[in-house]
Parts: structure tokens; sequence; C-alpha cells
């Protein structure tokens, strides 16, 4: 076949049309949200502008996962309240939101003038983008495509634009599909290309960038002082998240979910952008706070309509970071509530509206009434246990969560042993037959022999740690829940649902090694 | 509860277990391992226990303490290194076995590969009648024309595979091409094996069977009964077909698809595709005069 310069052209605008409008968004958010802080130009600004750069990187790095989230979250709108989807009414969705965001930004720099923006520099790093764009979309980095991809992830998409919304014949595409996956899938039918080929690729060096970005600011955090092997501590902070970057980009799950045309790699990165938010709300960093707020809201949303299990891992989030310094407000409104609105507005679509009912589902009306359960939970124990009651318990939350989700495991294992069992002895084939794990299972035991003397159960869990160890707990756990086994092999959704993990252990595991190695260690 | 005894229960012990188990799975990994992977995991592994020991003896202030903090930070940039490069090595020399991977220069989800391997022909298919018109043979009828009965109980298990027979293809082509009419003059399926019988059909490409495409076109299926959801469709194109040995393919003229504007589909009984440009149809597939006329 020819090869076609407007497919790769067209792909690479939409990426970089996608990074502008993410980009614009956060700015508009930015100024939008420390107007409604009241902060007055004063010389606290001047102290705050130092961290000017910090930010800016940021920005830059949420862009394009902010521009993609937006397509997802405002077409899964459009669809769940049958509103035509297609390029027009998107259109004037975007233009509806940044008339809103607009009024108020302009109303801003009315006040203070926070930062000097130009538009050459903009323009520099459009271009920048689309270069970037084009090479993720030329072909130079291998693929990997399977049944998968081609039907629920490019025809399904099809369908959906040309249908312009729901139908009920879309029958098990409703119940299996993440639909903001699908959502995503629409972009080659609405912008005059045929694959997300690029689109995904570019999301995933994104991920390598933010995750970077993630290490150097936790690397420097963790860094007591100038170490003392004679080197500045910018220095080996740089090092640090280099080679971090480096074994992420290398680890073969990684390669693997970031390489394969399926939802996980979307999935993984989304989770990581929203992991890494949590830990930088956490610090409460005073100009970006809100901002950062706002994105996590919109991540959360996409997250949860990612994947069919993407609420429920939304909602192991939400449990881990209730171990962090953030407030009930922010728990609930940022957190708990996007999850809730997509999926009681997905549910009432698929079940109430279109009444699908196909015989073998992965959705079930079971399981969306323990999801419904669960959130519910999840937001009673916030609003009126977290800091409230049960204190004495509470003080050891975190071991408290990690025993939880292992009694859950157990008690599974005790009412369903063959297929918890059985699922289990999976998981650990595909880790030691190297089934899209290449050395990277073997690999970690000897990374986690070199952290220092420094456990201490006294001493609450810290939340990478906690977050990791309960990915695979609550995995495995919600494996078993679907219909169905596992099997040994690379493709294994249960399989590739662990291997998102990647990112999560390597971060963790370069946090610990800093922090023992220089700061923990010194104390002792 | 002394301070001591505290120390030993909630740091000493828990954290002598945690290295037991940790070495415990690193002797597993070796052994599990092989070749020059086997050689590089024992000496990291032997590295990392070495700092280990070392660290156990060295105590905490002093100047053996802090060239071994030296060490380790050494030893974990040898690590990460070492991380990359098994790694990588694994990615491009290993994983094609269980990951193929293709090179997509083109933009097109269908690739030389599966041309080869004669996979998913449906994905050149929809490429290939994107922009085009395609003229059937058949118009969508409702599951009722083919059985009366309304009631699903009634009707029990028994199924009409004319409905799907006739009738998926044509809802194939309505959706996916530029678009779709119905030619009566075109052969219904039992004329085409037939038709296809007396004709020269060198030109035309086997792309594959087509069971998976025809299991997924329920989604185009508007009505709603127990024969248009994906259990049925499933049922009769993967099971039932394996059962049966039925293995629908799809043949195409390329080079006429490519040239012609306008694409003429035909299939027989057994949902064997045809897919030709119109000008081809005419020269190609003359319907023969001596098979009866049903309509």
């Amino acid at each position: 076949m020819k090869t076609d310069v407007m497919y790769i052209l067209n792909q690479a605008l939409v990426i970089t049309m996608l990074f502008i409008t993410g980009l614009a968004f956060e700015r508009m958010v930015e100024e939008v949200t420390i107007r409604l802080q009241n902060i007055r130009y004063s010389s606290k600004l001047v102290k705050l502008a130092k961290g000017s750069v910090k930010r800016s990187m940021w920005r830059l790095m949420l862009a394009y996962p902010t521009g993609l989230a937006l397509w997802g979250v405002m077409g899964f709108i459009l669809l769940v309240f049958k509103i035509p989807f297609g390029r027009v009414t998107m259109f004037l969705s975007y233009m509806l939101i940044f008339s809103i965001l607009g009024y108020f930004y302009l109303d801003t720099k009315k006040n203070f003038n926070f930062e000097k923006t130009r538009f050459k520099h903009q323009l520099i790093t459009a271009f920048v983008v689309f270069l970037l764009a084009l090479i993720c979309c030329s072909g130079l980095f291998r693929i990997s495509i399977s049944n998968d991809s081609y039907y629920y992830y490019s025809l399904y998409p099809q369908t959906l634009a040309i249908e312009g919304g729901y139908i009920r014949s879309f029958d098990v595409f409703l119940t299996d599909v993440g639909q903001i996956s699908a959502i995503i899938g629409t972009l080659p039918w609405f912008f005059g290309f045929e694959e997300t080929v690029g689109i995904q690729l570019f999301l995933s060096f994104n991920l390598v960038g933010l995750y970077c970005l993630g290490v150097y600011e936790m690397g420097f955090m963790r860094m007591p002082g100038k170490a003392d092997i004679g080197i500045g501590k910018r220095r080996i902070t740089n090092a640090i998240s280099v080679l971090s970057s480096l074994m992420l980009m290398a680890a073969s799950p990684f390669f693997v979910l970031t390489r394969w045309i399926l939802a996980n790699a979307y999935f993984m990165t989304y989770f990581f952008i929203a992991f890494l938010l949590t830990i930088k709300l956490a610090e409460k960093e005073y100009v970006t706070g809100r901002r950062d707020r706002v994105l996590l809201t919109i991540y959360i949303a996409t997250l949860s309509m990612l994947r069919m299990e993407g609420g429920m891992f939304a909602c192991l989030l939400v449990l881990c970071a209730c171990s962090l310094d953030l407030s009930d407000r922010i728990l609930l409104q940022n957190y708990v509530l996007p999850v809730a609105l997509t999926q009681i507005l997905y549910y009432s679509a698929v079940y109430l509206e279109l009444r699908v009912d196909p015989l073998y589902s992965f959705l079930s009306l079971t399981n969306v009434f323990i999801m419904l359960a669960v959130l519910a939970a999840v937001a009673v124990y916030i609003r009126f246990f977290r800091g409230k009651r049960l204190l004495t318990i509470q003080k050891h939350y975190t071991w408290v969560l990690l025993g939880g989700l292992a009694l859950g495991n157990l008690v599974i294992a005790v009412i369903s042993p063959e297929r918890y069992m059985g699922n289990l002895g999976f998981f650990v084939q595909n880790i030691v037959h190297q089934n899209g794990w290449g050395p990277f299972g073997v690999l970690i035991p000897a990374a986690l022999l070199l952290l220092p003397v420094g456990l201490d159960l006294r001493e609450e869990i810290e939340f990478p740690v906690l977050f990791t160890l309960g990915y695979v707990l609550f995995t495995v756990a919600l494996c078993w829940a679907r219909n169905g086994t596992l099997r040994v092999g690379i493709g294994d959704s249960g399989n590739r649902v662990l291997m998102q993990i990647a990112p999560f252990v390597i971060y963790t595991l370069t946090g610990l090694l800093i922090e023992r190695s220089n700061g923990k260690q010194e104390q002792q | 509860m002394s301070e001591r005894t505290e120390n030993i229960i909630f740091r000493v012990i828990p954290e002598i277990i945690y290295r037991a188990v940790i070495l415990a799975l690193l002797v597993a990994a070796v052994l599990m391992s092989e070749g020059t992977g086997r050689i590089a995991l024992a000496i990291l592994s032997m590295g990392s226990v070495l700092i280990m020991i070392l660290e156990f003896f060295a105590g905490k202030k002093g100047p053996f303490y802090k060239r071994l903090r030296q060490a380790r930070l050494v030893w974990i940039v040898i690590y990460g290194l070492c991380f990359i490069a098994m790694n990588l090595y694994f990615n491009f020399f290993h994983l094609k076995k269980q990951f193929p991977l293709r090179q997509v220069t083109d933009q097109h989800i269908y690739q030389k590969e599966d041309m080869e391997l004669k996979e998913r022909p449906d994905a050149l298919l929809r490429e290939l009648i994107r922009h085009k018109k395609v003229c059937v043979p058949y118009e969508v009828r409702e599951y009722i024309s083919y059985n009366p009965i309304e009631d699903e109980d009634e009707r029990g298990s028994g199924f009409e595979a004319a409905y799907y027979t006739e009738n998926n293809y044509t809802r194939y082509f309505k959706e996916y091409s530029g678009s779709c009419s119905y030619d009566g003059d075109l052969p219904k399926v039992s004329e085409v094996a037939a038709v296809m019988a007396g004709s020269d059909t060198s030109g035309f490409s086997d792309l594959g069977i087509a069971n998976d495409m025809l299991r997924y076109t329920f989604l185009l299926n508007r009505e709603h009964s127990k024969e248009t959801k994906y259990f049925w469709y499933s049922w009769y194109y993967y099971s039932f077909a394996e059962e049966e040995n039925r293995f629908p393919r799809i043949y195409v003229n390329l080079e006429s698809c490519d040239s012609s504007p306008e694409l003429v589909a035909i299939w027989d009984e057994n949902e064997n595709l045809y897919l030709m440009g119109r000008e081809d149809y005419a020269k190609l597939c003359k319907p023969n005069p001596e098979v009866p006329d049903e309509n």
C-alpha cells in the first residue's frame, strides 16, 4: 500500500492540537484558580515566581495528557447525555469550556501579570511538539497489533464515529470496552487518518518525561543536603532521574504495554499521572494546588472509564491517598466525585436508557452494585470516619489498609480456592516465564536487597510503597472477581493489568534507595 | 515493654524475615533463569548480598561506613545499568518470539504481515471501501421475514442461517463504505458458486478467513432479538463454524478495487466474499445464462 503523507500529517496535527488545547486549558485554569484565591500582586509573588521554571515544566508535561483527557471526557459526556457525538458538537463543547474559562482568564489579566508569556515561545513549543509528533507517527518505532486492537479500539470507535451516539446493538462493546479508550479511538475517523499509533506513542514518551520530572522532584526533596560523595545535589538528582527514566523505558513490561495498541498504555499513563499529582497535592504547593486539583479531577474521570476496572482502581488510589495529608474535601470532590459521576452516568446510559442485556459480559448488574457499594463505602469512610472515629485503628491506617487487602485475598482464597490459586499460579508463571515481563520480575528482588536496613513496623507505610503493594493485592483479587479464569500468556488480561505496575515499582524503589541511602541512614 | 524488646519485635525480626524472603526469591530467580541472564543475575545478587553483610558489620559511623555508602551508591548505578542492558537485550532479541512487532510506516492498520499471514482481512476491506460505492445483491431484511414466530421463547433454539448469510455483508458495506446500493441483477448466494466457477479468478487475492469480521457485524444489527446479539454471532461464526468446518474466505481483486470508483460485492452460500470493480465484474463474472433465475 502506498504511503499516505496526509495520514501522517493529520495525526501529527491532531497530537499538536491536543497539546495546545491542553496547555491553554492548564494556563487558564491556573490563572483563574489563583484569582479565586485572591492573590494580590506582592513581593510574595516574586518569591513564588522563582519556582516558575518548575511550574512551566509541569505545565508542558501535563499539556498533552490534559488535551487527550479533555477529548475523552467531553466525548463521554456527549454520548451519555445522548447529544450527537461529532466534530461539530465536540468543537462547540470546546468553545463553551474555553469561553467560560476565557471570560475569567481575561478578567484576571486585568489585575496582575503573574508571568510574561511570549507568543513566539509558544509557537516554537508547538512546532517542536509537531516535529516530535511526526517522529511518533512516522513508523520509526515498531508496534504490536492484536485482535482487540482491530475490533475493540478501531472498528468499534469507527462505528461510534459514524453513528454519532450509543446504540443498543453495540451490545458487549458497551459492557466490555473502556468507553474513553474507544472515544480516543474515534480521533482517526474524525480527522482523516486510520490508526492511533502516533497518539499512543506520543503519550508514552510524555509519560517518561513526567516520570523523569517526578523522580527529579522526589530526589531533590529527599536529599538532605549536599551528597557527601562530593557531587552537588542538583547534579546527583539529575543523574538519578535520568538513570531511573532509562530503567523505566527499558523495562520489558513498560516496553510491551506502550507498543501494544490497547487501552493498557493509556490506563498506565493516567494512573501514574494521578499518582504523581496525589503526591504533589500532599506537598500543598501554594500556587498550583488548585489547578492540580482540577486536572486531577479530569484525570480520575478519564481513568475510571479507560478500562472496565478503572473505577475500582480509582477507589484504590483514593484509599491510599487517605494516608496523606489531604483534606476530606479534596478526597471527596476531586477523587470520589468524578468516579461516582462517570460510573453512574455510564450505568444509567447502559442499563436504564439503552437496556443492554448481553448474555455474557464483563460488566454485569452484580458488578454495578458492587462498584456503587464500594464508592459509597469509601465516601462514608472519608466523610464520617477518617480522622474522626476509631482513631486508635486509624493511627495505623496504612497497615490496616494493607492488612485489609491481604485479608480480602485470604478470604477469597478460602471461599474459592481453586480459581484464586489457579489465577495466582498464572500470575507467577507469567512472571517466571517472562511473558512480557522479561528480566524485570527477577531483577526487582536484587534491588530490594540493596535497600539499607530501615524496616520498622511502628512507622506508617509510605504512600508509594503502600500503593504499589496494594496494587498487586488488588489486581489479584479483582481478577478473581471477574468472570472466567486467567491463562499463561503475554496477552492474558490479568497479566497486562499487573504489568501496568512497572512505573510505580521503579519510582518507589528509586525513592526508597534515595531516602534510605541518605536521609534515614544519617538520622540513624 | 522495654525499648529493646520493642526494637526486636518491630524492627529486627521483620527485617530478618524481609531479608530472608528476598534472598529466597533471589535464589529462586537465579535458579530459574538461564544462560547469560543467570550469570548476570547471580553477580548482581552476590554484590547486593555482600553490601548487605558489610553494612551489618560496618556500624553507623566512621570512615568504613562512609566508604561503604559510596560503594553502595556505585553498586546502585551498576545495578541500574545492568537492569537497562538486560531488559533491552530481552526486548530486542527474545521478546519477538511472544510479541511480534511491526513497522507501521504507511499509516494503515492493515500491514504486509497481515497479508502474508492472511489475517484480519477486514482491516484491508474497510480501507478499500471507505470512499467507494459498493453494490450488493441483497437489501437488509428483518429476522421476522425469515421466521414469522415473534415470541423468542417459542422460536426455541432454532436458527435461520439465511438471516446471517444474506444480511451481514450488506450491513457491513452499508456502514463502512462511502455508499452502498442494492443491485437486483447481481447473483444471489445460491448462484455465485456457479458464476465464479465459470470465470477467470486469477486476479483475486485470498486475504484470509472472514469469521472474525462476520462475528463482529452484530455491532451493525439494529434489531433487538436474541439472534442479533453478540452471543449468537459468536456462537455461529466461532463455535458452530469450528464444528462444521465453516471458514468463509475473502477474495478481492485488488487492482480493480483500487482503480474503480464503484465496486461489486457478491458472496456464496458459505459466505465466501468476492469483491471487485464494476468493470471487472462485467468482464470476469458474466452471469451463466444456464443458471435458472430464482426470482
